[in-house]
C-alpha cells in the first residue's frame, strides 16, 4: 500500500478531514482514542494480515511508528 | 431549537409521517428512499427550506453509504438524529430460499441502517449535543409467521445490533433505540393482500386488542425518543403494537 493510500486509510477511522503526516503525535491527535485503536488493529488486520498487539500500538509515538509496524507494507 | 434529522423511506407509510411530524415541529429533514411520491412533492412544497429529498436505492453500494452521510451534512448541516424506516417485507416460504433472498431483505433492512448510522455517528457528522438514532424493527422480531423467515431475522438483527450499537456510542453522546411496530395501515400492509388469504388477515387484525394502528402511532414513539424527554433512554426496545404481542389466548 502507498504511504498516501496508508494515511487516507488512517483519516477515514479517525473521522477527520485535515491531512495527516507521518510525524503526527499520536498523542496529540483528538482522534486517537480506544475505537480509533481497534479500527487500526483490524485495518492492519484486513489490509496486511498483521495482528497487532494492544501493547505495540501502546508503544507507537507518531505515524511514522505505525507504518513501521506495517513490515514494509506500506511504500512511499 | 431547530434540529436536522436523516429519514429513510421518507416517501411512504411511517417514514413519511415522522418525516412529516418533525417538519411541522419546525425541523430539517433530509429524507430519501427509491421514489419521488405525491406524498415528497407536498412536503417539498410545503417545506421548501426545511424538506430535501434525495432519491436513492439505499440497497446496493453499502459501503458508500456512510461517506455520503458526510457528504449530506456539509450541504445541509451536523445531524442530531438518524430514523431507518426504509424497510422491505418479503413472504417467502423456506423451501423456496436462497442466499440472494436473504440478501435482498438484509441490505436494506439491516446492512443500509448499520451504514448510515455508521455516517450520522461520524465526528463531522454528528451534532454537538445529543443525537438519537431510531431503528424501525416489527414485531416479527420477537414473534412468528409463516413466510417471514428473513425478515423476522432481518428485525431481530437490526435490536441486536441496536444493543451493541448503544453501548458503544453511549460515550459519544449517541442515544440507541429501536421501535416494533405491529400492524399499523401503511402502504406495506396492503401487499399482505397479495400473498395471504382474507381469513388469515382478519384473524390477525383480530388479535390486535386496541385494533389496528396508524402511522402516528409509530411516529409519536419516535418523536419522544428523539426528543430530550429520553435522555436517559438507549439500547431498548419499544413494541408499539396496540397489545398484538401479547398473544390473547382465547
Ligand atoms: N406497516 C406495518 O404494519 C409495519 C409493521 C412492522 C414494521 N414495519 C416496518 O416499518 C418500516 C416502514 O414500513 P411502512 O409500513 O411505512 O412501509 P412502506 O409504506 O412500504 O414504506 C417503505 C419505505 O421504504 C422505502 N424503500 C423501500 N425500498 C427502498 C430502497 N431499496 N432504498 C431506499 N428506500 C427504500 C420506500 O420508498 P421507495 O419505494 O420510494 O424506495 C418507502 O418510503 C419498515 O421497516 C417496516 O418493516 C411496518
Amino acid at each position: 500500500m502507498k504511504k498516501s493510500d496508508f494515511l487516507d486509510e488512517l483519516m477515514e477511522i479517525m473521522q477527520r478531514d485535515e491531512p495527516l503526516d507521518p510525524s503526527d503525535e499520536l498523542d496529540s491527535l483528538g482522534e486517537w482514542d480506544s475505537m480509533t485503536v481497534l479500527g487500526v488493529i483490524s485495518m492492519f488486520d484486513l489490509e496486511f494480515g498483521i495482528t497487532l498487539t494492544i501493547d505495540q500500538l501502546k508503544a507507537a509515538k507518531t505515524i511514522q511508528d505505525l507504518i513501521h509496524l506495517s513490515n514494509d507494507n506500506v511504500s512511499n | 431549537m431547530k434540529k436536522c434529522y436523516l429519514i429513510t423511506g421518507a416517501s411512504s407509510g411511517i417514514g413519511y409521517q415522522i418525516s412529516a411530524d418533525l417538519l411541522a415541529q419546525g425541523h430539517v429533514v433530509v429524507g430519501v428512499s427509491r421514489n419521488v411520491s405525491d406524498k415528497v412533492r407536498q412536503l417539498e412544497n410545503d417545506y421548501p427550506d426545511d424538506f430535501f429529498f434525495q432519491e436513492k436505492d439505499l440497497s446496493v453500494d453499502i459501503d458508500s453509504l456512510s461517506k455520503w452521510v458526510v457528504k449530506l451534512s456539509k450541504e445541509f448541516g451536523k445531524f442530531s438524529g438518524f430514523i431507518h424506516s426504509a424497510g422491505m417485507q418479503q413472504i417467502l416460504p423456506l423451501k423456496v430460499n436462497t442466499h440472494k433472498h436473504m440478501l435482498e431483505v438484509f441490505n436494506l433492512n439491516l446492512f443500509a441502517g448499520l451504514a448510515l448510522a455508521k455516517g450520522i455517528t461520524d465526528r463531522r457528522v454528528k451534532a454537538e449535543s445529543s443525537v438519537s438514532v431510531v431503528f424501525i424493527s416489527s414485531v416479527a422480531s420477537v414473534m412468528g409467521a409463516p413466510g417471514l423467515i428473513n425478515y423476522s431475522a432481518s428485525k431481530a438483527s437490526i435490536n441486536g445490533a441496536m444493543r451493541s450499537m448503544a453501548i458503544e456510542l453511549a460515550p459519544l453522546g449517541v442515544r440507541v433505540n429501536s421501535v416494533l411496530p405491529g400492524f399499523v395501515e401503511t402502504e406495506m400492509m396492503g401487499k399482505w393482500s397479495d400473498v395471504y388469504t382474507r381469513e388469515y388477515i382478519d384473524q390477525n387484525h383480530s388479535r390486535c386488542p386496541l385494533g389496528i394502528g396508524g402511522v402516528d402511532d409509530i411516529s409519536n414513539m419516535v418523536l419522544f425518543l428523539l426528543s430530550d424527554k429520553a435522555k436517559w433512554i438507549t439500547g431498548a426496545e419499544f413494541k408499539v403494537d396496540g397489545g398484538f404481542s401479547l398473544g390473547d389466548l382465547r
